[in-house]
């Protein structure tokens, strides 16, 4: 086992350096935000690139806005849908940029180009169930005001954003009894449930048909333009010019009416984006692309291994970390409370709100800040106070008389260590590291946020379309590897616990 | 061999050991005697170096004790405890030889060793590949000493080694012990609070009380020409049933 341990630590090395050595020759990546039409919109411009014979990686879902654009800039994807109402009220809130010409003066700055407009305005837009319209005779969102006691539920991103519900509120002077913020997908849901009568919703969503919708028309004009466009790093004007060329003539090919047929046939036919994408580019462009959509055992067997490969190297770099931080913890005053309280603080901070944080640090670091590198670190983070804290408890639970003669037999501290105390508490630290990797399977699913892969991109795709089935492609083989993780420690107790420790529990 | 110079020892408050001067005798089984909290164990415990005193000094081989040479002192010093303080997760023969392994033993050097013991103690050899858990407390006792004597250590401190052991077992025992401590002549320092195993066991005993030592002498001494109620107290404390019957029966 010992003499094991370094072509371990030698191949986490590896695997954890191995994206950073894959980075050329690079292929260039699209983003997209994690909704059908951006998704739809990123497929098509990956084929598109394809089409023009470039390498392109696979279309990565993204978090929202500020995680893409973060990337673009970075470098970390080179092109990504986006929305002209978006760059105006998000991206440079408060800069008042008026018309075109100086949203792409503004973008040229950060080295940043744009297409002209796809087509289609998605604005967003205001809507309660069809019966509650007609009940309550809501037209426009002005009739909103006189009922004050209807609860409202946004997608987090509107809850947020400037040119959302903060602006929308003043904009028309509403004060609901109820207001929460939530993932979008789930709004709808919650609407077809009464436990919301009013939600956000895009203008090109499909969801404003299937769930009943009533649209109530911004009778003061609070919403701007969402034109959509592409992003795109300026520099691929020179190295990819044919790419740049099909993205800027995907310009006027999309209608209001053509997207919403585009997104109807992923969120409510069973295709995927990637087929629909294909569909579109075949007819628009007549160019004959096709993708791999693969089957069902194929698509598990890879967010099998992206979810392992996550939970895996995080756990291990854990493990490499957390037992000795956890021996300093029991052995010292001070250095151990600093350890194990900047542990606790660590897992008290939401998931999502860590991995935007790292990203936003990785960048100016010059580190990855999507993709699965954050996610590792992220899940590492986590994983340390459950060890940090079971090999500390392990340690410290060691009968004082175990401990003086291990001393009085004049063994020094490394060697009282290694050969008395760590096995003594070799079942603690053990229980500590299990507890770990069954919560990392399940945490790991935030990689379906950054676009790391694994289980969370079928729960996330699955959310987005209100796919089941989806759902369940993520979740039950999750819930299997949980199992597995679970007996397979219960199993390597036998070679880890000393055989004397385990008869004493009998 | 061993000495301790005007040391004190208190936990906290509370002054457990009072200034106390003690030089043990080559050789020797000398033996701490007291009721419990007297500062026995407390005394043996610095002699190890355990706890450090609050003043005086302790020396080893005309060296006083220090962090440098504290690990070469303990390797020259054997401890043993109540419960044989085995480590429950090695086998019998791991638990002996550990410290030997560790210090780079021959495999042959450490078997030889380990058979001397085994003879010395009367124990069987397939005890060696069994956990202390599988063998009885006579057992791990012996196996304790084992531990103890295999550096071939100059001193022996034994800390109650056999409190927890029933009559029969404690009885064979102590006439071992007493047999080994002749044959090897090693300087021992035992601590208990059986004033028959005292006197069974003890070339000099030291009785304390309260932190303080109040007599040194042989048991005959103690029993002739006690020099504190107390000693006299302690030593009537311990029930002979043959003595009482004949009495009751005169």
């Amino acid at each position: 086992m010992r003499e094991r341990l370094p072509i371990l630590q030698l191949g986490c090395l590896l695997l954890i350096a191995s994206p950073l050595l894959a980075k050329e020759p690079p292929p260039l990546a699209v983003g997209a935000k994690a909704f059908t039409e951006s998704v739809t919109l990123a497929e098509i411009a990956t084929l598109l690139g394809k089409a023009s014979g470039v390498e392109m990686k696979p279309t990565t879902e993204l978090g929202g806005t500020r995680v893409l654009w973060s990337a673009l800039k970075s470098g970390e994807i080179d092109v990504y849908p986006e929305y002209t109402g978006t760059i105006r009220e998000e991206l440079f809130r408060g800069e008042s940029l008026s018309d075109f010409d100086a949203i792409r003066k503004r973008l040229a700055e950060e080295g940043i180009s744009m297409t002209d407009p796809l087509g289609f305005n998605n604005t967003y837009a205001i809507g309660v169930k069809r019966s509650l319209a007609e009940k309550l005779n809501l037209k426009t969102i002005s009739d909103l005001k006189s009922h004050a006691n209807l609860t409202y539920g946004f997608g987090n991103e509107f809850m947020d954003r400037a040119d959302g519900w903060p602006s929308l509120k003043t904009t028309y002077g509403l004060n609901p009894a109820e207001i929460r913020g939530m993932e979008h997908a789930l709004a709808y849901r919650a609407l077809a449930a009464d436990e919301i009568q009013v939600t956000d919703a895009y203008s090109t969503d499909p969801n404003i048909r299937q769930f009943n919708l009533q649209i109530l028309q911004d009778d003061r004009f609070h919403f701007p333009r969402y034109d959509a466009i592409y992003l795109y790093r300026t520099e691929l004007e020179q190295s990819h010019p044919q790419f740049v060329a099909r993205l800027k003539e995907m310009s006027g090919k999309l209608s209001d009416e053509q997207m919403l047929a585009l997104n109807q046939e992923v969120e409510l036919g069973d295709k995927t984006s990637a087929v629909v994408a294909a569909q579109f580019v075949r007819e628009a462009f007549r160019i004959n692309v096709s993708v791999e959509s693969g089957g069902l055992i194929s698509r598990i067997w890879r967010t099998t291994l992206d979810h392992l490969f996550l939970v895996i190297i995080s756990l291990f770099a854990a493990i490499l970390i957390g037992v000795p931080a956890g021996v300093i913890a029991a052995k010292t005053k001070l250095p151990g409370q600093i350890i194990l309280g900047a542990a606790e603080i660590v897992q008290t901070i939401p998931g999502l709100a860590l991995l935007v944080f790292m990203g936003v640090i990785f960048i100016r670091i010059d580190l990855p800040s999507i993709g699965a590198f954050p996610v590792i670190v992220a899940l590492f983070l986590y994983s340390l106070l459950p060890i940090i804290r079971n090999a500390m408890v392990g340690l410290n639970e060691i009968p004082a008389s175990l401990q003086e003669s291990a001393t009085a037999l004049g063994l020094n501290w490394s060697a009282r260590l290694r050969l008395v105390e760590l096995p003594l508490a070799a079942p603690l630290i053990l229980a500590g590291i299990k507890t770990t990797a069954v919560i990392n399977v399940g945490y790991a699913a935030l990689g379906g946020l950054i676009g790391a892969g694994g289980y969370g991109q079928p729960i996330m795709t699955g959310l987005r379309l209100n796919s089941e089935r989806l759902m369940l492609e993520g979740a039950i083989p999750a819930a299997f590897m949980a199992l597995a993780v679970k007996l397979l420690f219960e199993k390597t107790e036998r070679f880890v616990v000393p055989k004397g420790l385990r008869l004493q529990e009998e | 061999m061993l000495k301790l110079t005007g040391v004190t020892k208190s936990f906290g408050d509370k002054l457990v050991l009072h200034p106390t001067t003690i030089e043990f005798e080559q050789g020797k089984t000398s033996v701490l005697i007291g009721t419990s909290g007297c500062g026995k164990s407390t005394l043996l415990r610095l002699m190890i170096g355990l706890i450090a005193p609050n003043t005086g000094e302790v020396e080893f081989d005309n060296t006083p004790l220090s962090k440098d040479n504290l690990e070469q002192v303990r390797h020259r010093i054997g401890y043993m405890i109540q419960d044989g303080g085995l480590f429950p997760h090695l086998t019998v023969r791991r638990n002996v030889t550990l410290l030997a392994s560790h210090l780079g033993w021959e495999r042959e050097k450490v078997e030889t060793r380990l058979h001397e013991l085994l003879e010395l103690v009367h124990l069987e050899a397939d005890l060696l590949e069994k956990y202390p858990t599988q063998i009885s407390g006579g057992q791990r006792q012996r196996v304790a000493l084992m531990r103890a004597l295999f550096l071939d250590p100059d001193v022996l401190l034994l800390d109650e080694p056999m409190g927890a052991l029933d009559p029969i077992i404690r009885s064979n025992l102590q006439a071992e012990l007493r047999e080994i401590f002749r044959s090897l002549g090693k300087t021992v320092i035992l601590v208990t609070h059986d004033i028959g195993e005292a006197a069974f066991l003890g070339d000099v005993i030291h009785v304390l009380q309260a932190g303080r030592i109040l007599q040194t002498g042989t048991f005959t001494e103690l029993v002739h020409q006690p020099q504190d109620p107390f000693v006299v107290e302690f030593i009537n404390a311990q029930r002979s049933p043959v003595e009482d019957l004949q009495r009751r029966e005169s």
